[in-house]
Order: C-alpha cells, then structure tokens, then sequence
C-alpha cells in the first residue's frame, strides 16, 4: 500500500481535490487577487479617461479643410477666421463668407470645395463635426484665456501641423486643473498667443501678465 | 439693552397663530404637506428599474461619443457674436399700462426680459408679468395655424377669405352688419388705421373692452375735464399718502412708476433731527399688497369707502386750512353718517395729516389715491382733494388720454351694447382684435350665447382659446416679441416696439389684420407688412418729417423711446366744478353686511391678471402674495367670516350673487373686513391648456359668471353655501417658514425685525439688537426675554473650518453681498419670476408643490404681525444667504457645494449625487431638490395627460420651451440639488468684462453696473448686489446703514445677504395695542 493510498484509506475516500488545491485560496487572496485588482484599477485610470477615449479623436469633416496649409504653410493667422476669440467666450467657426473671401478667386472650380459653394450658393452653414467638446455643464471662455496669454497651442496642439484637426490634450478637469493651479509656465507675451511651436524667451518673461489668478473654485467654470 | 422692538410675535399662518397660544409650535420641518406616496412605481419596482439603468447605463458608457456639429453661418450677420448676448429696447402694453423694455437675446432667441431705464413710466421697473411674458413666447399651446371652423388652414387661403368676406362691406360700407370688439391696444398707427376703418365703413360700430377696467377713473376725471384723462401720481412727492381701495403698489395702473416714485420717501431720513419718513394710509376691504406696506390701514368694506371719502372731504372743510368745492362739502356730512365710530375717527385723523404742512422739506402735504374699482365719484374727490392739497403742484398731473380714440363709450357700457346688438341678430361679422371675450366677458351678458348668433367671427388671438374657438376664423396672433408695433404710455412718451424673432409659427399683428379688412394698403414686395405700416405712419408724422428719418427711426429703437413725448400734462387748473355736482347728486345705496349678505370684490389677479397669462406656469406657480395659494384661486374670507359661516380652508362651497353662482373653495385670510368675499378673475380657463406637470386643464375657478356688467367690481348681496367635500389647494405659506417665534433652539429674535419711526428714532440700531454681542472669547452673554434673564451659549466666534480653496481671503478681490431692504418690499414677486427666468428654473405643477417641492430659489416668506382679525404683513424675500460659515457645505459628502474664494457658496450641479444632507442642514430652507426631470416636458410620470390635440408632439414642443433656458445656466437633471448662487453666470460676465477693460475706471463701472436678476427686476430698488470690498459700491453703503441685520447670528453662519430692518410710520393717534 503506498502512502497515497494509506492517506486515501485514512480518508475514507472522500479526498475529492488534490491537495495542491490547498494552496489556492490564499494564493488567490494575496496574489492573484491583488494583482487583478489593481489591473482592473489600472485599465480604468487609462482607458475611461479621456486621455484614452478622446485624445487623438479625429473625425471625418465635409470638407477635407487642412489646418497644415493654411495656418501652418500659408500662415494665415488663427484669428483671420476664428475672429473673436479675443472678445467671446467662443472662438467661432467662421461663416463660410470667411472662405469664399479667398475661395470665389482661388480653387473655385475644385472638387473638394464643392460642399463650401454649395453652402455660399444655398444660405444653409458647412456641417462642421465638432472635434473639442467639453461637457455643457462647464462654461469654457476663449476670451478670458487669450486676454492673459494663454496660447492656442495649449489646449489645441500643433494646429499648423495637423491636416485634419484632432484633439491634442484630453480636456478633462484634471487637466484644466493643472494649468489652473499653475498657470505660469502656460503664459506667454499676449503678441504671440497665435504662435506655433513657442518657446518663451528670457525676454518674453517679463512681458508675461504677471498675476492671473485662475479660478479653482467650482463656480468659476460650472453654473 | 433693550428688546422692545423685537419681542413682537410674528406668524406664518393662523394654524401656527392658533397652536402658539395653546403649546407653542417649534417643528422645523413642517408635518401638514402631503407625504403620502406617489402613484407610480413601489419602491421594489423603483430599485429594479434602477439596477437595470445602472447596468445599461455602464453600457453605454463604452460607446463613442456622438458625433455633434456645428453650424456656422454662411453669411454672418453684423453685430452678432455667437454666445454673446444683445440687447434690444422694445415696449409691451397690459390694457392702458404700457412699460418700456429690454430684452436680453441669445443666439437670436429672446431669454429674459429686463425694465428699461430710460422709459419714463416704468423707469426700469417690471412685474412678475412683464418677467414671465418671455414663456407666453414659446408656449406650445398657442395658436400655430389659422384656423377656419377649428380646422387649421394656410395662409393664402387666410388672406384671399379675408379679402373676399370684406370686400362685400366695402362696396356697402355703411352697412350696419359689422362690428368691431379690440381690446386695448395703446398704438397710434393702431388708432389710426381704426380711424379710417370707421371712415371707411361709416355704419360699423367699434367697441374696446377691458376686463379689468378703468371705467371708473374715466368717468369721474371726464366729469372734472370734460374729456378722457387720466391721472398720473407721483406718491413719493406727497409727505401723506391716503389709498382707497387702491393697489397702486402692485395691480394698479402705472404700479412700477408709483413703486419707484414712493419708495423714495421710505428711507427713515434723519437729515436735520428727528428720523422722517412719509406715511401712507389705506382703507381697503381686501388686503392688497398697497395695505401690506401701509403705515396704518383701516378695513372697510368696498362699498362703504365712497362714504369714507365724503368723510375725508368733511374733515378737510372742517379742518379749514384748504377749500373744496360746495357742491362736496354741502353733502359730505350727511354721505358719511353710515360710517362707523372707528371709520369717522380715521378719517379725521388722516385729513389732518393730508393738510398738515409736510415736515419734510419740498414734500407736498397730502395725496390721495382712488382704485379702480371705486365708482366715479370716488376718483372726482379724489381729484378735487388733491387739487386743494397738491399746491406745490408735480405730485399729480393729469394726461389727455391717448390710448383710446376719443369716440371710445368704456368697457362695460361698450360690451353691453354689442352684446344687445349681438343678441339682436343685428351683427353679421364680428371681429375680434385681440383678447378673449368669451371668457372675460361678465356672466349676466351671456356672452358666449350672443356670439353664436352672428354668421362670421373673425378673431385674431394668441391660443386657441374660449373666443377663437367659438370664431369662424381663427386668425393667430403675434408676441410682442415677434412684432413690430408702436406704444403710447400715459404720460406721452412713445415707443416703437421692434421684433427680437420672427413669428415662431407664423402670426398677423392687429394692425395687419386692419390692413387686410381696409385693403387699401398695399403690401409691400418685401419686408414685414407691420413694418411697412408703423414706419410709413410715423413718416406722415410731423416728427417722422426730418430729412433723415432713418436715422431718426433708428435712434428710436436704440433709444426705446422718442425723446420728445406726444404731450404734457394738462396745465389748466380749472375743474369743472359743475361735473363734480352731477356725480355728487347719484347716492349710493348703502347695505348692512352680514354672513348672508356679503359683498363680493373681483379682483384683477397680481399674476394672470385678467385671464390673459392663464397659460403660463411660471406665474400661475408663483404663490399669491397674501395668501400664498399657487396654481388655484379661492374665494378668500377672514377667520370671523369663516367662523360666521362655518366654513375652513379648502372647504368646497357655492358661491351665490342674485342668480348666478359658482362652485368654488374657500381659504382663509386674516386682515380682510368682515363679510368681504375676494374673488380673482382669470382663473377657470377652460381651453386647450399645455401646462407641463398640471393634468386637470383647467386651473381655479372662472368667478365670471357670477361677476355682472352693472356693477363688476364689487357687488353686494352673496352668499356663500357650504358645498360637499374638500378641495386640495397648494398653499406654501406654512412650510419652509424659518420657525419665526423660536419656540426651537432659537433665541426669541424674529426674522423681520420692525421698528415705528419713534422707535427708530429713540435706538437707531434696533435691527442689529437682535444680534448677540460675543465677549471675547465666545461664551454666554445675558438676553433679557419678555423680562427674565434669558441665555444663549454659544461657541466663540470663529470659522470651523479654514477658509476655502488655498488662503482665500475675504478681504481681498471681489467679494459679493447683498443687502434686501425690507422697507422697500411690496412683495410683488417681480423677483421671484426673474429668478427663474434667469436661471432656468423649472415649474413643478400642483401636486408637486403641494409635497413641498416647488423650486423657487427665491421665496417670498410673508409674516402676518399681531391681532388674528387686523394684522401687518411683512415680506422678506428669501434665497440662499451664502452663509461664508455655511452648515450645507460641511454635510456634503462629494463636496458639491464649496465655498468661493469670492464668498459665494458654490453648486456644482454634475458633482452632486442628490444625498439631500444640504438642503437638511440649511437653516434657511433655501435648497431645491430635483424630484423629477421637472425641465423636460414630456418626461412625465402616470397620472399627467398630454392635451387632446392633433398638433401636440412631446419631442417638439420639448424643443420649442428649451428655446427660453438661458444658455449660460445648466439646465439641471432629476435628483440634484439646487440653490442661488447671486447669478454667477453674470459675476462671470462681468469679471471677464472687467479683465478686458481699458481702464482700472471703466472695469469699476462694469462691477457697478453689474446686478443680480432679482435686483434689477425690482420696480424699487429694495435689492442691491455688489462687491463688497469696494467701499464706494452701493452694497457697502447699504452695509452700513444702522437698519442693516443679518439673520440667525447666533449660528455664526456670516450671512452675505443682510436685510435694513423695516421702519413704519404710524400716526401715533391711530395706535393700536401692539401684537
């Protein structure tokens, strides 16, 4: 008789698991447990944030319209079209007057511009897909941002490099947050808010507003 | 430190009046609302479906994000800056009274409504009703199609009938067949075009009738001038100001002007001595909002004030210092002889006040105001006495009256003779400009009946209502918002009201529909036809006659008004003395009341006035002022009354008059005279109502039937029978109350402190006496209570907390306050409406306030004083105090409430989870909970029914009532919390206006100019906002008045908004044992 069979005989034959299976329910408390656990904390942290979900979201627009020529190799500025960011809370899609104003000499027979006269020809708006979205209860203003120097590249990215828009940053209010509570590396000269691929110079420190004062508080951006 | 002042006993209700006497009251949450469960759902069903959304809801949250557009204009118009809002100037009438407006507009959606300063008759001023007409605007009710027999038809075919049916009268224009019934429309090219109509159609009859009518005052001033008039007041001139029977306060004529103009002389003044303030006496049968503020007030029936006004006039002669005409004086004495003790007394004592020279410096000595439902006589004294008083002149001055054509016969007599011809079958085409006369029409006329009998009805209305439906054509009708137009106030002054949208579904003005049956007048190739209209009359104006009338034009929309008015006041001074002795011959019958002989008063509601916002959710929600009833109307009674009769609240009974009667419900009022029935028009509306969270349709009682032609103000002789059962009422004058008699924990320091002008004068900071005095280091300090040492412990005056957010520091920055003078309030509720206009806040319905959650952030608490048969009222507005130690902040467990560094107790609406610890922990029961998705139409619950109507989709006209939110105000979700917040959204505004100023001056004045909704709708001035740390701001200064109080301090809560105590003037001849 060997010893497992001794072991069985001392059980009356009602060992059903191997003994190994012993070991699993602290293994599974203490290793395997933990470890999921903290994965599943882990693939939450990332892929429900909107640094997984919304950066990078790149939709298909009605008129393949390249931020990379006009800002970046012509070099019109932001505010030729997004004219009053300076002065609203929104920085504005241009009405397509803002196109034809090149567009009736230049291109005027090109194919991909055909939605763009048809919307001139018909009084009916471009329907532009919204790339930057935050949520309707905070009340973002571009106006407030541009007036202390805050650069467009900073929440948009390298605009000028981009041929079809895509978001940049995640816009959540963990990262409102982190510009709001140190706002200082974020500012430039009020001059170069438009400015692609910015680096601040010792000059351009002293010509930076020096106090912002950035709301923190729940009302400065929700009502 | 004495405690006279404030040991008096303050109510609520007299449920609460009654318990104090026997063991005393303290419950701080009240147990009379309705807390049985709702239909719907159990609560195993409730938690199955939830666990169901949570599942699903996980779900969806893996989707992608909707793709969203945005739609740029093609071709940008000038001037619009998307998220910006403009402003354009505008005027709206209601009957004569006219009110110069802005209205704030959104991406081209008009949002809010705001006084405009510059208008001389409201002078910045609104109502609740002016505030509330921007939802009338998107009312999915309206009427969106015309309609011929209730069968929509198109336009073309609209306009080819029209022009068919009317050519017939004009190639036989003096046929007798066709008559006019408009209601008032103070429009010169509208009186203008009904000029030439009768011109053009010699034999048609043109009537203008007003439910709430000004019959009265017309024919008492035309006997004095011998044409229409109407009188002007300026109250805050006068040092005595006598009301009988007027509102002039709140449902009077020109109310926001009389408001602003009193309210000047109620700052208790101590320049050179004593304090001075005016004094206002009313002698009323019901309680008017006028009889809330006045310093002493006498109750006397309706009918009996025309003798009480003889009486004044009787003092007066006997007083001798001013002379009235004979043909008064020979009469008066024996006028009065029907008056009690009490009534002769006050008027003596109040004619010697009206002719005693005024203590305050450039005041005139005395004015005396009539009300509209006074006979004519009433408003002749009133003019004759003021004519002898009023010598320095500039307190009353009297207007031709423009908003008629001359040839006008008044309401009633008006409506009387149409209806005979009516009932004659002498009519063949009746059209109805405007109003709904089938409803508002006294019952004795029948006039529903009447109008059956004429062969086409042609009727221009807003909603498909009683008129339109019984109409042939149904014609609907513009919002002032959507229509061009031209206005006349009273004093003159003109404005062209321009349209901030076009028509929603499509709309003719009255003076298009003129044009039409005119048919002279071409319509233009392009452009609005009103447009067309207006312009091209004020062109053949002398004053449109300039070389540069667009430019000219121009300025009059920008401006709101012209600059130059139509006329002065009238400057003869002569009265015809002979009118007055024709009116003076007709007495009066006098009656005996008694509980089987009542007298009945029907009174123009403060909120849906005659009817005509039957439809509108915001004020039919809004509690009444006095009786704090919201969404019914009630025959209201005092207690001795209701004893008398052996009725109690919400009793059903019958109310009888002559013949007629009507089924109504009972509530009871304290401070009516005895024997006095109020009854409101405007309710009982019964039409193809859309009022979200309100299933019966119809809201109240219609009191028309039982109101007559003859006499249709107050009428002597009901009866009211004790019906069967009891009718629910939603009344919120016992819940939410702040415990005023601190039977509780409190100390015994009312909420509304109040001082006599002789008490001010002897301790000028009784208000703040209710406050305790801290040693220094916290602890007990001695208060005397009724006598005996009396002692609150309490912990050292310090925060519990640290200061919020990073080193937040009071002292610098902004940082916001408001003071709320209670001297000021007339409790009007003008504020309450805009508060909700505002800031997106949703109405609930009956049932849902009878539960106790209506979602005014603003309240109007209303505080009866003293004796259960004669009692003061006080007003005191209610919201958030943004305590800087605020109790709410501490409870929350996701900290969805935190405190600015401005002062402002923050909402974040997204992070609250709806725990409802806040709203608990709130001393001042200012929090409002979601129950329901109250802001979505048509995400109802069992029990509520869509209206029948082939037209009604949920989804759209969901989309048609969110065009009113104000796009810079969340529009919030079921089940979170909400409160004021001082308008952040305009903090904001100007904060960011402010940064990008030019000048440290010019980003001062934005803070200034900057005010909160409820401020700058209220027609006195009672609510100033501002910063606090800017000395100079209006708000530190009313800091500092001695009056200024904060409540509840023993909780060391550091309230922003503080109150200036109320100060009244009672003349001390008339003093009562104080209650």
């Amino acid at each position: 008789m060997s010893d497992q069979d001794q072991k069985n005989e001392q059980n009356n034959g009602l060992l059903v698991f191997p003994e190994w299976h012993n070991k699993v329910p602290p293994l599974f408390f203490l290793v395997i447990g933990p470890v999921a656990t903290l994965v599943a904390i882990g693939a939450v942290w990332y892929y429900f944030s909107p640094k997984f979900t919304d950066v990078g979201y790149m939709p298909k627009q009605p008129v393949p319209y390249s931020h990379k020529l006009h800002a970046g190799e012509l070099e019109i500025d932001c505010r030729y079209c997004h004219n009053h960011v300076e002065t609203t809370t929104k920085a504005g899609v241009p009405p397509t007057q803002t196109c034809m104003n090149c567009h009736s000499r230049v291109h005027t027979d090109s194919e991909a511009l055909a939605p763009v006269r048809e919307s001139w020809a018909t009084g009916k708006p471009v329907p532009w897909v919204r790339v930057h979205k935050i949520a309707d209860y905070a009340y973002f203003d571009h106006s407030a941002h541009i007036q202390v120097g805050v650069g467009c590249e900073s929440c948009h990215g390298r605009i000028d490099q981009m041929v079809e828009v895509a978001q940049a940053e995640p816009l959540s209010m963990g990262w409102c947050l982190d510009c709001h509570t140190n706002p200082q590396p974020h500012l430039r000269p009020k001059d170069k808010v438009t400015e692609m691929g910015y680096r601040r110079t010792a000059e351009d420190e002293k010509r930076i507003v020096g106090e912002v004062n950035p709301p923190i508080h729940c009302g400065g951006c929700h009502r | 430190m004495s405690t006279q002042h404030n040991d008096r006993n303050y109510w609520t209700s007299l449920e609460q009046l009654r318990a104090a006497q026997t063991e005393g009251t303290g419950n701080e949450f009240p147990t009379d609302l309705l807390t049985e469960e709702m239909d719907g759902p159990t609560r195993r069903h409730f938690l199955g479906i939830m666990g169901a959304s949570m599942t699903m809801a996980g779900m969806a949250g893996c989707i992608r994000r909707p793709t969203e557009r945005i739609m740029p204009y093609s071709r940008m118009p000038e001037d619009v800056l998307p998220g910006v809002p403009s402003h354009y100037a505008t005027a709206v009438n209601i009957g004569a009274d006219v009110a110069g407006l802005l209205i704030e507009c959104n991406d081209g959606r008009p949002t809010k409504i705001e006084g405009n300063s510059s208008h001389t008759q409201n002078i910045g001023g609104t109502s609740s009703m002016h505030q509330a007409m921007v939802l009338d605007l998107y009312d999915p009710s309206r009427l969106r199609a015309p309609r011929n027999l209730q069968a929509p038809v198109g336009w073309e075919a609209l306009e080819k009938a029209i022009d068919a049916h009317f050519k017939g009268y004009r190639n036989n224009p003096s046929s007798q067949k066709l008559a006019f019934l408009s209601e008032e429309y103070p429009s010169p090219t509208y009186l203008a075009l009904q000029k030439r109509i009768k011109n053009r159609f010699p034999g048609a009859n043109w009537y203008t009738y007003e439910a709430v009518s000004d019959d009265n005052e017309t024919a008492g001033l035309r006997a004095l001038f011998g044409k229409p008039v109407r009188a002007l007041h300026k109250p805050g001139r006068a040092y005595t100001v006598l009301s009988l029977d007027s509102d002039f306060l709140a449902t009077g004529f020109n109310a926001s002007g009389n408001s602003f103009s009193w309210m000047s002389q109620r700052e208790p003044t101590t320049a050179g001595g004593d304090p001075k303030m005016s004094r206002l006496y009313t002698v009323e049968g019901v309680f008017s909002l006028t009889g809330t503020c006045a310093d002493n007030r006498l109750r006397l029936p309706s009918h009996q004030i025309e003798a009480f006004a003889f009486a004044i006039a009787h003092e007066i002669r006997k007083a001798g210092t001013v002379s009235l005409p004979n043909a008064v004086t020979s009469v008066a004495e024996k006028r009065m002889a029907g008056l009690s003790d009490e009534a002769k007394f006050f008027a003596k004592v109040v004619a010697e006040d009206l002719t005693t020279t005024s203590p305050i410096p450039n005041l005139a000595s005395g004015l005396v105001i009539a009300g509209r439902r006074q006979p004519p006589v009433v408003h002749a004294l009133a003019a004759v006495i003021n004519h002898a008083l009023a010598q320095p002149g500039m307190v009353t001055s009297y207007y031709e009256d423009h908003s008629r054509n001359a040839d006008d016969m008044g309401d009633m007599a008006g409506i009387q003779a149409l209806t005979k011809d009516l009932n004659a079958g002498k009519i063949e085409t009746l059209v109805v400009v405007g109003g709904n006369p089938v409803y508002t029409v006294p019952g004795n006329l029948k006039f529903a009946e009447a109008i059956k009998k004429v062969k086409t009805t042609v009727c221009l209305s807003d909603f498909p209502d009683e008129t339109s439906k019984a109409a042939t054509w149904a014609i609907p009708k513009t919002h002032f918002l959507e229509a061009w137009g031209d206005l006349v106030s009273a004093d003159g002054t003109l404005t062209i009201q321009q349209p901030v949208i076009a028509p929603l579904h499509g709309a003719w003005t009255p003076i298009e529909l003129l044009a039409h049956i005119l048919g002279d007048e071409p319509k233009p190739e392009k452009g609005d036809y009103t447009y067309h209209l207006v312009r091209k009359y004020w062109k053949s104006q002398p004053r449109g006659q300039g070389l540069a009338f667009d430019r000219q034009w121009n300025q009059w929309l920008h401006d709101g008004r012209m600059s130059r008015s139509i006329q002065g006041p009238l400057m003869s001074t002569r009265l015809k003395t002979e009118g007055i002795s024709d009116l003076v011959r007709t007495q009066s019958k006098a009656h005996t009341l008694s509980p089987s002989n009542l007298e009945v008063v029907f009174t123009a509601d403060p909120h849906v006035y005659d009817g005509r916002f039957g439809n509108n959710s915001l004020l039919l929600e809004a509690p009444d002022p006095i009786s704090k009833i919201s969404w019914d109307n009630a025959a209201v009674i005092n207690p001795a009354t209701a004893k008398a009769l052996g009725v109690e609240n919400e009793d059903r009974v019958s109310l009888e008059v002559g013949d007629a009667a009507v089924d109504i419900v009972v509530w009871v009022v304290p401070g009516l005279a005895d024997n006095v029935v109020i009854v409101s028009m405007g309710y009982g509306r019964n039409f193809d109502s859309y009022l979200p969270y309100h299933d019966s349709g119809t809201v109240g009682f219609d009191v028309n039937p039982i109101r007559s032609s003859s006499a249709p103000d107050f009428v002597v002789g009901g009866k009211i029978t004790k019906g069967t059962g009891k009718y629910p009422i939603a009344n919120v004058q016992a819940y939410n109350r702040l415990d005023p008699d601190g039977d509780g924990p409190f100390p015994e320091r009312p909420h509304v402190r109040e001082a006599t002008v002789p008490e001010y004068k002897e301790d000028p900071d009784f208000a703040a006496k209710g406050l305790i005095v801290h040693g220094p280091s916290g602890g007990e300090i001695p208060y005397k209570k009724n006598g005996k040492p009396y002692v609150v412990v309490h912990p050292p005056e310090e925060t519990l907390h640290p200061p919020p957010s990073k080193g937040a520091d009071y002292t610098k920055g902004y940082q916001w306050g408001m003071v709320i003078d209670l001297n000021k309030c007339t409790g009007c509720n003008a504020c309450l409406v805009a508060c909700m206009v505002e800031n997106n806040v949703p109405t609930v319905g009956k049932d849902q306030v009878r539960r106790g959650r209506e979602m005014h952030w603003l309240r109007m608490d209303r505080y009866f004083r003293g004796d259960e048969n004669d009692p003061q009222i006080v007003h005191q507005p209610m919201a958030c105090s943004q305590c800087e130690n605020a109790p709410c902040e501490n409870v929350c467990p996701v900290q969805a409430t935190a405190h600015s560094p401005e002062g402002i107790n923050d909402m974040a609406y997204n992070r609250c989870i709806g725990t409802r610890y806040c709203a608990n922990n709130c001393p001042f029961k200012v929090r409002r909970f979601n129950f329901y998705n109250y802001t979505s139409a048509s995400s109802r619950w069992d029990g509520v029914t869509l209206r029948n109507d082939e037209l009604v989709d949920p989804e759209k006209d969901d989309e048609l009532l969110h065009m009113r939110w104000n796009p810079d105000v969340t529009v919030r979700f079921r089940g979170v919390m909400e409160k004021c917040n001082y308008c952040y959204q305009r903090i904001n505004r100007a904060k960011r206006k402010a940064k990008m100023a030019e000048s440290p001056r010019a980003a001062k004045r934005i803070i200034n100019d900057l005010n909160v909704a409820c401020g700058s709708a209220c027609p006195t001035g009672g609510i100033t906002f501002g910063d606090l740390n800017d000395p100079k701001s209006k708000v530190a200064q009313a800091k500092k008045n001695n009056r200024n109080y904060q409540l509840l301090t023993e909780l060391n809560l550091r309230t922003r908004t503080s109150y200036l105590g109320m100060v009244r003037n009672p003349n001390p001849k008339l003093a009562k044992q104080k209650g």
